[in-house]
C-alpha cells in the first residue's frame, strides 16, 4: 500500500479522501509505466537538479535538489479557495463559483479538462529524444524540469477527472496515458501535439510559441466559474512561467550566438554562417515561422459557437476576464475576424461572443510580438541589419477561416502552386532540419561547456554557477 | 507601518500602508495596483512584476541574487540600471517611503 500523503505532495486532503486514493491506486502505476515508456530516453537514473513544488506558498512552493526523475514527487496542487468567489460572465454571472461539477455541463467540462490534459503528456513524448542531443548540462536540466512539470499538470487534471467526474473520469484519465504523439491509430487531440521536436531549436521555439498557448488557455480557464479548474490552473500557471523562460531564453542564446560568429568573421550570407557552425537567422526565421503558424492553430476556429458555449455558460473565460471592462455577457458586443474572400483578406464583424477563439489569440499575438522584439533586441544590439518579423496571421494555418487557402508571408491570397514554390522560402525545409540535426549529433556534458551554435545563458538555475553538476549520469 | 509609492507609467502616485515583510509585489496585488501581473506567483520565475526602484532606495535594498538578474533579461521594457522585481523586494521599516516606477508594459 502506498502512503500517498508522504509521496504525493498535496494541498487537496488527499490523506482522507479515500474514493480519490482509490483512483489513484490504479492510475499512479499506469502513470510510472507511461514515463518509463515515453518519458526522456536513458533518463530513468539520473539525478536531476530539479525544482518540486511541495506547497502553494509564494515564500516556499519550491524545492530544489537532486532527483531520480521516476522518483519526482508529482503533486497536487490548487491555489487557495476565496470563499467569495463568483462565476465572473456568462448566463451565471454574480453566482456563487461551483465547488462540485454542474450536471447540465458534465460532458463539456470534461472535453475541456481532457483537452487541456492531453497536452501535458504529448509535449513529454515529443521531446524524449532530445537529451541525447543536448547543448549543456544546463539545457539538458532544463529539458527534464519542463518534462516532469508536464508530467505534474497532467497530475493536476487528472486529479480532477478522478475527484469531480466518475467514472467516467477515471476512463478518461486512462486515455490519457494510452493516446501517444504522432501515433496514425490513437494520436494526441491537437495537431500541434503531433508534431516532432526533432532538434533543440524546435524545442526551444515549442516552448516559447506553443507552452505559450498554454498559458493562454490556462488562463481562459483559471476563470472558470467551475472553481477547482479555477484553482489548479491559477498553479499550473506559476510553473508554466518558466518553461516560457526556457524557450525565450534558448532562442536568444542561439540567435546571441550565430550573431557574435556573424561579427568575428564577418560574414552574412546564410551558407558561409553555416560553414561556422552556427545556426543562420534566415533558418531561425523560418523555424519562427513555422512554430508560430502551427501554434495559431491551437486557439481553434474564428468563429466558433462552441466557444460561445462554453463562455456563456460560465466554464472557459477570456484572457484576464476579470480586468476587462464590459458587461461580461457580450449579448450585444462585436468582434472582427478575417475571412478570404476570392483573392483577398477581408475584415467582418461578427458577435464578440462567436469570436471568443479569436480574441484570446489576437491577446497571445500581442504577448508573441512583444517577446520577438527582444530576440531582436540582442540582433541590434550586434549591429546586424536583420529584422525577424511575425508571419501574416492566415499563414499556412489549418484551422479556421484561412484553412485551405494559400497564404503569403505577408498576407498575399496566392494559388497553391505559387505558394508551393516559396514554401521553403518561409517554412524549414528537409535540407535545413538536417543541416540543424547536424550541429546536434551529439551531447555536450561537461559542467560549464556549452556546444558551438548557442552562448551560455546569463546565469544558473536557482543562484547555481554556470559550471554546477546539474546532472549527474550515475 | 511602512509605506510603498507606486508610480504608474502616467506618472500617477499611489501610496499604500504595506506590513513590514511583505512584499512590493504582493502588496500590489493585495491592493489592485494596475501594472503588476506577476504571473508566476512572485517565486521569481518570469519578469512580470518589474519595476524601476528610486535611486535614493536602490542602494538599501540586498542585491539581486544571479536568478533575479537571469530572469530581468526578459523583461518586456528593458531593464534599467535600478530595475528590480517586486516579488524580490521585501519591505521593512528602513524602506519607508519606498517609491517604485511601474514600467509600460510587463508582457
Amino acid at each position: 500500500m502506498i502512503n500517498y500523503t508522504e509521496k504525493i505532495p498535496n494541498n487537496v486532503d488527499l490523506g482522507r479522501d479515500r474514493v480519490l486514493q482509490r483512483a489513484l491506486e490504479h492510475w499512479q502505476p499506469a502513470y510510472m509505466g507511461w514515463w518509463y515508456d515515453m518519458g526522456p530516453n536513458e533518463s530513468h537514473n539520473y539525478e536531476v537538479y530539479l525544482r518540486t513544488a511541495i506547497s502553494v506558498e509564494p515564500d516556499g512552493w519550491a524545492q530544489f535538489g537532486y532527483v531520480k526523475m521516476p522518483e519526482y514527487r508529482w503533486g497536487i496542487f490548487l491555489q487557495p479557495r476565496d470563499e467569495k468567489r463568483e462565476v465572473n460572465f456568462g448566463i451565471h454571472k454574480g453566482q456563487a463559483a461551483w465547488q462540485e461539477v454542474p450536471g447540465e455541463y458534465r460532458s463539456t467540462l470534461r472535453r475541456v479538462i481532457v483537452t487541456q490534459g492531453d497536452t501535458e503528456p504529448a509535449s513529454v513524448e515529443q521531446q524524449r529524444m532530445l537529451g541525447s542531443s543536448c547543448p549543456s548540462m544546463y539545457d539538458l536540466r532544463n529539458i527534464f524540469q519542463v518534462n516532469v512539470e508536464e508530467g505534474r499538470h497532467l497530475w493536476a487534471m487528472v486529479y480532477l477527472l478522478h475527484r469531480y467526474f466518475g467514472r467516467d473520469g477515471r476512463e478518461e484519465a486512462e486515455s490519457l496515458l494510452a493516446r501517444r504523439s504522432g501515433d496514425a491509430d490513437n494520436p494526441r487531440i491537437l495537431g500541434a501535439f503531433n508534431e516532432p521536436t526533432p532538434d533543440w531549436l524546435a524545442f526551444y521555439m515549442f516552448t516559447f510559441f506553443t507552452d505559450r498557448d498554454g498559458k493562454f488557455q490556462l488562463c481562459a480557464l483559471a476563470e472558470s466559474g467551475f472553481d477547482p479548474l479555477a484553482r489548479t490552473c491559477r498553479f499550473m500557471l506559476t510553473e508554466e512561467a518558466h518553461h516560457m523562460f526556457i524557450g525565450e531564453t534558448g532562442v536568444s542564446r542561439i540567435i546571441q550566438r550565430t550573431c557574435e560568429v556573424m561579427k568575428e568573421h564577418k560574414v552574412e550570407d546564410p551558407s558561409d554562417v553555416r560553414a561556422l557552425g552556427v545556426i543562420d537567422l534566415q533558418t531561425i526565421q523560418r523555424y519562427l515561422n513555422f512554430h508560430y503558424s502551427v501554434t495559431l492553430d491551437l486557439y481553434g476556429s474564428d468563429v466558433s459557437s462552441n466557444a460561445a458555449n462554453y463562455f456563456t455558460s460560465g466554464l472557459k473565460g477570456r484572457f484576464e476576464e476579470t480586468k476587462i471592462n464590459d458587461d461580461h455577457v457580450l449579448s450585444e458586443s462585436l468582434y472582427p475576424v478575417y475571412e478570404v474572400i476570392g483573392d483577398k483578406i477581408a475584415r467582418k464583424e461578427v458577435p464578440a461572443l462567436t469570436a471568443l477563439n479569436e480574441r484570446l489569440r489576437d491577446d497571445y499575438i500581442r504577448e508573441i510580438e512583444s517577446g520577438i522584439s527582444r530576440w531582436q533586441r540582442v540582433i541590434d544590439k550586434a549591429g546586424i541589419p536583420f529584422r525577424l518579423t511575425l508571419p501574416h496571421k492566415g499563414f499556412h494555418r489549418a484551422i479556421g477561416n484561412f484553412a485551405g487557402h494559400f497564404i503569403s508571408i505577408d498576407g498575399e491570397v496566392l494559388s497553391e502552386d505559387a505558394w508551393k514554390k516559396q514554401e521553403y522560402k518561409w517554412l524549414p525545409s528537409p535540407q535545413d532540419h538536417a543541416f540543424v540535426q547536424s550541429l546536434m549529433s551529439g551531447r555536450v556534458v561537461e559542467p560549464g561547456k556549452f556546444a558551438n551554435w548557442i552562448a551560455p545563458p546569463a546565469r544558473g538555475i536557482n543562484n547555481q554557477p554556470l559550471n554546477f553538476e546539474y546532472v549527474r549520469f550515475n | 507601518m511602512p509605506k510603498v509609492v507606486y508610480v504608474s507609467p502616467a506618472g500617477v502616485a499611489r501610496e499604500i500602508d504595506v506590513p513590514a515583510g511583505t512584499t512590493v509585489m504582493a502588496a500590489a496585488l493585495k491592493n489592485g495596483i494596475d501594472g503588476i501581473v506577476a504571473e508566476c506567483g512572485g517565486v521569481c520565475m518570469c519578469s512580470t512584476c518589474h519595476v524601476f526602484v528610486d535611486e535614493q532606495f536602490f542602494e538599501r535594498l540586498p542585491p539581486a541574487q544571479d536568478t533575479e538578474e537571469a530572469v530581468l533579461e526578459i523583461s518586456a521594457v528593458e531593464r534599467q540600471a535600478t530595475s528590480r522585481l517586486s516579488c524580490q523586494i521585501k519591505v521593512t521599516e528602513d524602506l519607508d517611503g519606498l517609491i517604485v516606477r511601474l514600467p509600460e508594459k510587463q508582457r
